[in-house]
């Protein structure tokens, strides 16, 4: 029956917003562990939710990572790797246009008339072909040209 | 701030953060959005965190602040809060179901209470904050704290009782 009288004090504090902390706990835990009569069943319901709803948890949870010092060193590597390919692209480039050279002048140049009969044998290759272009413009003047006065 | 002291100092809020805005939103789903955008808004911040002293304190601030906004923004009007997560050792399936819709009315009627009262009563009763850090977070007067509290009790209790004699005429 003290107990009863002690929450009863405790309740009139705790509506008027002047208990601690640690007498909330106490009527908490009485609320929670004790039957209790029919008029205070409503704050028996309100302490079960209240417990209850302390241990509520979150599904997601966020988490930062430990970035910032590994990309760093991935943009190092990744320029540094840029930066190679680069060079050795060009240096690839520059030894194929480097084609090497004749010593001797009557030697560099019967090559170089035979590379220019080569040469002009394909310019001259299909000259035949384009012949047909001036039959067209001969029937073209023929047929549609003289029609206009 | 580095990772390390931001883990050991602001990770433990985050389950404190979502209640609090599961009280104040309608849905979970919301809850579990907005207390994502506070710790990404926290992380942010985390080179100013150090001129904070109370980091919690600022933190719930945050909270409060985003889901209010979150609220303005009417969003999350049409969504309904559909889970209540709690455990129950009562094994009888009828004492169960009678106790989840007691704890529901409890819930259903602190959804009633104005907003200023249902933060109060949140941070009080399930955080268990003492005044003069609800004070902090909620930008009041200990005097308006303890008001506003004993309000919102009382409140409460009139609601639920309210609730129950509709219940049992119905």
């Amino acid at each position: 029956m003290k107990t009863e009288l002690n929450i009863s004090q405790l309740l009139d504090k705790y509506l008027e917003g002047k208990t601690h902390i640690e007498e909330e706990q106490i009527l908490a835990d009485y609320f929670n562990n004790n039957k209790v009569k029919p008029e205070w069943q409503v704050y028996k319901e309100m302490f079960t939710y209240f417990e209850s709803t302390k241990a509520e948890e979150s599904q997601q949870t966020f988490r930062p990572q430990n970035t910032s010092s590994y990309r760093s060193f991935y943009k190092y590597a990744a320029i540094l790797i840029v930066c190679l390919a680069g060079a050795w692209f060009y240096n690839y480039q520059y030894n194929t246009k480097d084609l090497g050279t004749y010593d001797d002048p009557e030697l560099a140049l019967e090559e170089t008339k035979r590379v220019f009969d080569l040469i002009s044998t394909h310019i001259n290759a299909n000259t035949s072909e384009i012949q047909n272009l001036s039959t067209l413009e001969e029937t073209k003047t023929k047929y549609i040209d003289n029609i206009n006065p | 701030m580095k990772i390390s002291e931001f883990n050991s100092s602001v990770l433990p809020i985050q389950q404190k953060i979502f209640r609090l805005s599961k009280r104040l939103l309608t849905s979970s789903d919301a809850a579990e959005d907005a207390s994502q955008e506070v710790m990404i808004k926290l992380w942010n911040k985390r080179h100013e965190l150090n001129e904070i002293n109370n980091i919690e304190a600022f933190a719930m601030t945050i909270t409060k602040n985003h889901c209010l906004d979150q609220l303005k923004l009417k969003a999350n009007q049409n969504l309904r809060l559909v889970h209540t997560n709690y455990e129950n050792k009562s094994a009888d399936p009828q004492k169960q179901l009678e106790a989840k819709q007691e704890l529901n009315t409890v819930e259903a009627m602190i959804k009633t209470l104005p907003e200023t009262q249902r933060l109060v009563l949140h941070l009080r009763q399930i955080e268990g904050y003492e005044y003069d850090k609800i004070c902090e977070i909620m930008d009041m007067k200990p005097k308006a704290v303890r008001v506003t509290l004993s309000r919102a009790r009382k409140n409460l209790v009139e609601r639920i009782s309210k609730q129950h004699q509709n219940e049992n005429r119905a």
